[in-house]
């Protein structure tokens, strides 16, 4: 028997439903842990069927991430010559004046929730998996 | 009861009378018992009945779906799909499957297990 408290869901014991390695995965197993750390992993939000919005789709806005869904967008720097954001050699990310390019061209993908180029469909990424100041 | 503890799974026996409150009871019969069929639980944190996701604070806002017959893991939200839904059953205080009937989150082998599992209810506390 399990009890909603907070965003926690637990048992008299303070054993807390947990996503197993706290890693956000398609899949991942859910665990009962003995420690309430609090973190992401270990919380969760009921919400009930007949209030549930599903997911936004294409043209509604995202609200968590400000974006509209699917809808194509330039994303243009606040610097002087306002510049758009462009994609050289398939994958590094510059700023380059307007050109009409779909390497200029972004849109908002909701199944991956991330921001996706026109030119080959992929998405933004950190290198070195989030450790360097490249994208 | 066994040591008076007021506590989920108690031991139950017979002793002397003392009149004490571990000695006492209430028979309710069953066709006058008034189980909450519908609206907030208080004290469990639940609306009774009703159907529900349970969605993970992580970044892609996952939930919980049942797998197979007993396995519990994080999915994308499938629409219409019941196996990601969960209904709190006033009765037996259980959550439990919306998709399979009859059967309620649980901790495998008396507790002891880490991985959750669904399986016919049983409504013991670990």
């Amino acid at each position: 028997m399990f009890r909603y408290e907070g965003s926690a869901i637990k048992n008299e014991h303070g054993k807390i439903l947990s996503v197993q390695g706290a890693i956000d995965g398609e899949s991942r197993h859910i665990q009962c842990t003995e420690t309430d750390q609090q973190k992401p992993h270990q919380q969760w939000e009921v919400v009930y069927a007949d209030e549930w919005k599903g997911e936004p789709t294409k043209g509604e806005m995202n609200e968590k991430y400000g974006m509209i869904v699917e809808r194509p967008f330039y994303i243009v720097s606040a610097l002087a010559a306002g510049r758009y954001l462009d994609v050289i050699n398939n994958r590094n990310m510059v700023i380059k004046t307007p050109n009409g390019r779909s390497t200029q061209v972004w849109y908002f993908d909701q199944r991956t929730l991330t921001i996706k180029t026109k030119l080959n469909n992929q998405s933004w990424d950190i290198k070195s998996a989030g450790k360097t100041s490249n994208l | 009861m066994t040591g008076s503890k007021d506590e989920e799974g108690s031991a139950v026996g017979v002793a002397t009378a003392t009149n004490g409150k571990n000695q006492q009871w209430k028979i309710i019969y069953v066709d006058e018992s008034k189980d909450q069929i519908k609206g907030l639980n208080k004290d469990f944190g639940f609306h009774v009945n009703r159907p529900f996701y349970m969605v993970s604070a992580l970044p892609m806002n996952r939930v919980i779906e049942c797998i197979g017959n007993s396995h519990l893991q994080i999915k994308r939200w499938t629409k219409g799909r019941v196996a990601q839904q969960f209904v709190f059953d006033s009765k037996s205080k259980t959550i439990g499957s919306h998709y399979w009937k009859g059967r309620a989150i649980d901790i495998p082998n008396n507790g002891k297990n880490r991985d959750l599992r669904y399986t016919t209810t049983n409504s013991r506390w670990w």
